[in-house]
């Protein structure tokens, strides 16, 4: 078996914290920051990808015209052009979509952020299967 | 590329205007792409006086705005006329001392003071030595929006952004459009903001990003609002709800004022200072409003670094904070669609 995806991902990751790192300043050691950052994060999207495939496919039937058939446009954009031509209506089951998506989208994007434990306290069914956020209700 | 120091050319500007001296300790801060903003000291000539610490804020000559100006839509010489309004209003504010001419060859820009205090949440709120500023941070901010929001506006430069609200919600709408609808919550949260608009009143000065991070902050408290490229005419609630908006509380989301204050404190005394204030309803929707205006500004980094305007890691990584401006439109609105 060859090098998974996760392991390499950990490895640059130390490489960055132990190698990189210590060796920059100023701009390059804020974007060394950043760069360690965007790697956790693609980490928790490998997780959670699946989350939001599973949301978008099963959204796509009452969504899209199509039924979200191969090669359409995504979910939640085909969702846009519709609230804003006020085909679908803002009602319990887009809400629903809308709160669970968005939770998923940011346990990958930042879990730390405010509004997130926020949120998960206030929908707690809403939270994504399986995300690895360090949040404890 | 990183432009020419601005050195040779910032000592003969200053000379001519303050008489000999010396530039001294110059060193670039921070801004956009093309942008600068660098610190240094004045020393003058006769080596009686103190060096004297001065700012400029300049775009190189030769260096078109480029993509900085989907994010600093004023251009420097009407950022400086605004500074210089706000300063004879009696707004906490450092005082212009110089605009640049071409003759001086270092771009287009201005020099002011560098003044004393800390502006990085991050620092203000674990230093315990700016406890007692941030203490009194909600109302001197309610007094000096207050101020602002007096100024008169006869005078104003004609670029600075005047659109009437409906104008503004229908250029935002052109703007998740031109980013592909990629957020049917920035959507919603739009539609809301169109349905719910406010009445319309006189359009005053607003300071356009008036928050943690462009405060000047000292253990005694409000040293100076800085960072003025968003100022534009609008109502004044929006000034106060956009302080309000969770994202810029900066993780303290139970000090609804800016991550520091009540919002009593806040209106309290912006109503002492101007005779009226909203009320905490009409916040709500200007923080719907904030919360909008990040998601969009969080696109808008990413169309940089797709466009190749500013490739840095930083803009591309920026483009994922969408979620968060997200995720507080849903807690928001959750009770008022």
């Amino acid at each position: 078996m060859t090098t998974t995806a996760t392991e390499l991902l950990a490895a640059v990751g130390e490489f960055i914290e132990r190698e990189a790192q210590p060796a920059l300043q100023g701009r390059a050691a804020f974007e060394a920051r950043i760069a360690r950052n965007t790697l956790a994060m693609l980490r928790r999207e490998q997780a959670l990808a699946p989350v939001l495939a599973a949301l978008d496919a099963e959204a796509a039937a009452w969504v899209c015209a199509d039924g979200g058939a191969a090669g359409a446009e995504p979910v939640p954009v085909a969702l846009a052009r519709a609230l804003r031509e006020q085909r679908l209506p803002v009602d319990a089951r887009t809400l629903a979509y809308l709160r669970r998506r968005t939770l998923a989208r940011l346990a990958i994007d930042n879990p730390r952020y405010s509004g997130f434990s926020a949120a998960a306290a206030r929908w707690p069914d809403d939270l994504p299967e399986g995300s690895d956020t360090g949040f404890s209700p | 590329m990183p432009s020419a120091s601005p050195e040779a050319g910032l000592g003969a500007a200053l000379a001519a205007r303050l008489g000999g001296g010396e530039v001294r300790e110059l060193r670039r801060l921070s801004g956009g792409a093309n942008m600068e903003t660098w610190a240094f000291d004045w020393a003058p000539g006769d080596g009686a006086a103190v060096a004297r610490p001065m700012i400029l804020r300049r775009l190189p000559a030769g260096v078109a705005g480029g993509g900085d100006e989907a994010l600093l839509p004023l251009n420097l010489g009407v950022e400086a006329a605004v500074l210089r309004l706000a300063e004879s209003g009696g707004v906490p504010v450092p005082a212009v001392r110089a605009e640049l001419a071409e003759a001086d060859g270092i771009g287009t820009g201005y020099l002011m003071d560098r003044l004393p205090g800390e502006a990085l949440p991050q620092k203000l709120f674990r230093d315990a030595r700016y406890a007692r500023g941030l203490d009194g941070l909600a109302a001197a901010c309610g007094r000096a929006l207050a101020a602002i929001h007096a100024l008169p506006t006869d005078d104003l430069p004609p670029a600075l952004p005047r659109d009437r609200h409906g104008e503004r919600l229908a250029r935002l709408q052109d703007l998740l459009e031109g980013f592909g609808n990629v957020s049917p919550v920035l959507q919603l949260a739009l539609g809301w903001l169109q349905a719910n608009a406010p009445a319309p009143a006189p359009p005053r000065l607003l300071h356009g990003d008036f928050r943690c991070g462009n405060l000047l902050v000292t253990p005694d408290g409000l040293e100076a609002v800085l960072d003025w490229e968003r100022a534009h005419l609008g109502y004044p609630a929006e000034d106060l709800g956009y302080l309000c908006a969770n994202v810029w509380r900066f993780g303290r989301s139970d000090r609804p004022v800016g991550g520091f204050g009540a919002y009593d404190d806040l209106l309290d005394a912006y109503r002492a200072a101007a005779g009226w204030a909203p009320t905490v309803a009409e916040l709500h929707y200007w923080e719907v409003f904030a919360a909008l205006d990040w998601g969009l500004v969080c696109l808008t980094m990413l169309d940089l670094h797709r466009s190749g305007c500013d490739p840095s890691l930083e803009r591309a990584a920026v483009g994922r904070r969408l979620s968060e401006a997200e995720i507080d439109l849903l807690l928001l609105l959750e009770d008022h669609l």
